[in-house]
């Protein structure tokens, strides 16, 4: 188990305004360690960019107006809507500018790998089914074109029609050559992806090498429904959303019939693991023989297939942190993200409680990424 | 260098209600702020979560408290908030709104002579609240 530095007998973050006045600005620090950042969204400028890379059918629906549906129903309270204020470029949402990323982003925080993750999920559009394939076909062909080719740092996410799962296995077959690529990335779903249905997509990505990720988005409901504010869904859609697809990949045996498979959960949360992980085996140890396939307890698929992304971290002490890693039982699973650009960001430099031992933050913001992307 | 150190950082007439603007005081940049009332405040622009530059950031008032459901606009000119994570604070004292004392901004004296407008070197001092 990790200790704190020794050094640090106190576990309070700099939190006087006259220290952080005079601390390092983190925009400036230069020498910075490397970084792999898992969470980095591109964006269109509008769907309009797609035009390009669909087929003639599908201009039809471009030009009657179709675009994406905005991947949040609440109305932002916010200074600039999703994005931090100062990420928002001259033309179009923010994301959508490459040289503004690099500033302020891969340049400033030595980023060596940032894995792109889009907002965009055909599978999550309710449109109709070949128009999402092709959506994810264009999508992809955008993103290579207008990103993975323009800076080796960026790895990509092959995007899929998830609620298509034969397509999504084609687009994966059909992309995975691209050594950009890194993984398959799904959106949320109104079912379980443990469920046989989606096994295309899990066995395409483990043929390949590739990844899952799962990112979640307000367009999930939590299990009161779309609550009354912001505020709560923000505290339970997306632990919510990733708890409920943890359990169905684990409980449906997708580890057993994909041993080699890697999934990593983005996005929404990991301090929630300790209660989910002692849950599952607690419940797996009464009910195994609804579960026969299952050859292992729950937590031990978790920890050798499931990584997770930290942000948005929420604010602890050292101790905490220390003992959470703890109770999870592993140094490996957290993998560091900025989010970049959105509101709800983490620097890198500062969101990790400060007293950690130097080894650890390295692995939560390199290593652990650098392993389990094989980077 | 003397507690009392100051020095002009702009005219009188330079910042309307409700305007902020950043200036140099010694060393330090600050944001000097004029609330809608038309006092005049200055903090420190780097935000004690994660560093964000809070020059970037927003001035403007906010919601404030009118009963469970209802909204009422409030405290304008007095708010300045992070361009990140929206955190609050009241720029008369650099507290948060949400009401953690730990979490501030620091606070510069703020005095007028004739038309200039003088800012401190040195952050207001105060104690530490636990």
């Amino acid at each position: 188990m990790w200790t704190l530095l020794p050094e640090n007998d106190n576990l309070e973050r700099v939190t006087s305004s006259v220290e952080a006045e005079t601390a390092a600005a983190p925009r400036a620090e230069t020498g910075r360690a490397p970084l792999v950042d898992c969470d980095v969204h591109e964006m269109l400028v509008s769907a309009n960019q797609l035009r390009a890379y669909l087929p003639q059918q599908w201009h039809r629906y471009l030009d009657s107006g179709w675009t994406y549906p905005f991947f949040f129903t609440y109305g932002y309270p916010t200074d600039a809507g999703f994005a931090r204020v100062d990420a928002v470029p001259e033309v179009g949402p923010a994301g959508s500018d490459i040289a503004l990323m690099r500033e302020q982003l891969l340049e400033p925080y030595n980023v060596e790998a940032a894995i792109l993750t889009s907002l965009f999920f055909p599978g999550d559009m309710r449109v109709q089914t070949e128009f999402g394939n092709a959506l994810a076909t264009a999508y992809n062909d955008w993103v290579c074109e207008s990103w993975l080719e323009q800076d080796d740092r960026f790895r990509g996410s092959i995007c899929v029609n998830a609620s298509d799962p034969a397509a999504a296995a084609r687009e994966i077959d059909r992309r995975a050559a691209h050594p950009a690529y890194v993984q398959v990335i799904l959106g949320p779903m109104d079912s379980g992806y443990g469920q046989e249905r989606f096994d295309p997509i899990f066995a395409t990505a483990e043929r390949h090498g590739l990844l899952v990720a799962i990112h979640g988005s307000a367009r999930a409901a939590t299990a009161i429904g779309y609550p009354e504010y912001l505020a709560e869904w923000r505290v339970l859609g997306p632990p919510q959303q990733h708890q409920a697809q943890l359990v169905s990949l684990v409980f449906h045996g997708v580890f057993e019939r994909h041993p080699d498979l890697r999934v990593v959960f983005v996005e929404g949360g990991f301090s929630w693991l300790p209660h989910v992980l002692w849950r599952m085996d607690e419940n797996y140890r009464s009910l195994r023989l609804e579960l026969p396939w299952l050859k292992r307890m729950p937590r031990d698929y978790v920890l050798d297939h499931v990584r997770f992304t930290t942000q948005p971290m929420e604010s602890m002490p050292a101790a905490h942190f220390l003992q959470l890693l703890d109770q999870i039982g592993s140094d490996e699973i957290l993998l560091h993200a900025s989010d970049y650009p959105h509101w709800d960001f983490d620097d890198a430099n500062r969101v990790l409680p400060s007293g950690l031992p130097k080894d650890l933050v390295r692995k939560i913001q390199y290593e652990n990424a650098k392993r389990w992307y094989r980077l | 260098m003397s507690v009392a150190e100051r020095s002009v950082v702009c005219q009188v007439d330079d910042l309307g209600p409700g305007e902020r603007r950043v200036v140099q005081a010694g060393r330090r940049p600050v944001i000097l702020c004029r609330s809608a009332s038309g006092e005049l405040y200055a903090v420190g622009t780097v935000c004690p979560h994660q560093g964000a530059d809070l020059c970037k950031g927003r001035f403007s008032g906010t919601a404030v408290d009118d009963g469970v459901g209802h909204y009422q606009w409030g405290l304008d000119g007095e708010v300045i908030r992070c361009p990140w994570h929206q955190w609050e604070f009241d720029v008369k004292t650099g507290r948060s709104l949400f009401g953690e004392d730990d979490e501030r901004i620091a606070t510069y004296e703020v005095t007028v002579e004739g038309s200039d407008i003088l800012v401190a070197h040195a952050p207001t001092k105060r104690d530490r609240i636990s």
